[in-house]
């Protein structure tokens, strides 16, 4: 997996609820150059600008109130307008969330054109979750899927993503590979259990069984 | 078993530094099945299969029978063979 960091979050104006948290994993896939983050004001090609956005500071809507205008009406205006900037009024507090800051909002796969690859969005539940200033850092690349050979390093937006392959430094994690003939082994040894009768042991025990049949 | 499932995640890009028996069947059963269905859906299923027998020979009163142990073999006769295969392709 690999993390396209593209926007540092300066600032949150509100907070974020520890059991729903700002971010989610999109249900639909990444389309290709396709910015899936509506909280922020960014063209499609964000190799070259990344605007920052300002939040829209939304006025709480009263849920019991004369209102000239049909619920309907305020309903699709609402929604419409949450859709475009991807900010919800807050109809009221929520007490129960804590002051979060997020240090960098990344978009995965933006550039990158497979399926598998996942786009965090704004939780759309967590309507306390908004973000206020954002500013364009530099893109980096975080790669996941390879503790091996974990890097962030910043690069230029001019840069071809193939220099994407080029190798990896800073090891941190270290992950021991299992390899394939330990499971024929076990295997064997579970057979050898078998053929000797010992229905009621497990690989291990039949290993060391079949290895020294003195102990026995 | 849950060896050549840890290889057949490894090659399929997943690591981890430590596995549980639960968190290796689930994410075989979700990624290599579910998702990329580069494996039978019955292995992981058998997963679970071999891994109760095991704690029934293992660990509880009762015992199984060869009919049960010649099951869970071949079962993971099979289940081993698959993944060599996989891994075999690439």
């Amino acid at each position: 997996m690999l993390v396209q960091i593209g926007l540092e979050i300066l600032w949150l104006d509100s907070v974020v609820s520890s059991c729903e948290p700002g971010l989610q994993i999109a249900e639909d896939s990444v389309d290709m150059r396709r910015l899936r983050v509506r909280a922020l004001r960014c063209p499609d090609d964000a190799h070259r600008m990344l605007i920052a956005s300002k939040r829209r500071v939304g006025i709480p809507t009263p849920p019991i109130g004369p209102n000239s205008r049909t619920g309907l009406d305020v309903a699709l205006d609402e929604g419409g307008d949450a859709l475009l900037t991807g900010v919800f009024n807050h109809l009221k507090p929520n007490p129960s969330d804590s002051f979060t800051t997020l240090t960098f909002l990344p978009r995965i796969g933006q550039d990158l054109h497979r399926s598998s690859y996942k786009c965090l969005v704004p939780c759309r539940r967590n309507t306390s979750a908004r973000l206020a200033f954002c500013r364009a850092a530099n893109v980096r690349f975080i790669r996941l899927d390879q503790p091996c050979q974990p890097r962030a390093w910043p690069i230029s937006r001019n840069v071809p993503l193939d220099r994407l392959s080029a190798p990896l430094l800073c090891p941190t994690i270290r992950v021991r590979r299992m390899d394939i003939d330990k499971a024929n082994e076990s295997l064997k040894a579970a057979e050898n259990c078998y053929n000797a009768g010992l229905n009621n042991s497990s690989v291990s025990r039949a290993y060391y069984v079949s290895s020294s049949p003195s102990r026995t | 078993m849950y060896q050549a499932a840890q290889a057949a995640l490894e090659a399929a890009g997943i690591l981890r530094a430590e596995w549980t028996h639960g968190g290796l069947q689930a994410t075989f059963a979700n990624e290599l099945n579910r998702r990329r269905k580069l494996y039978s859906a019955f292995l992981a299923r058998d997963l679970n299969v071999v891994q109760d027998l095991r704690h029934t020979a293992d660990y509880r009163d009762s015992d199984i029978s060869r009919r049960q142990a010649a099951r869970a073999l071949a079962k993971a006769s099979e289940f081993v063979a698959q993944i060599n295969r996989g891994l075999s392709h690439g």
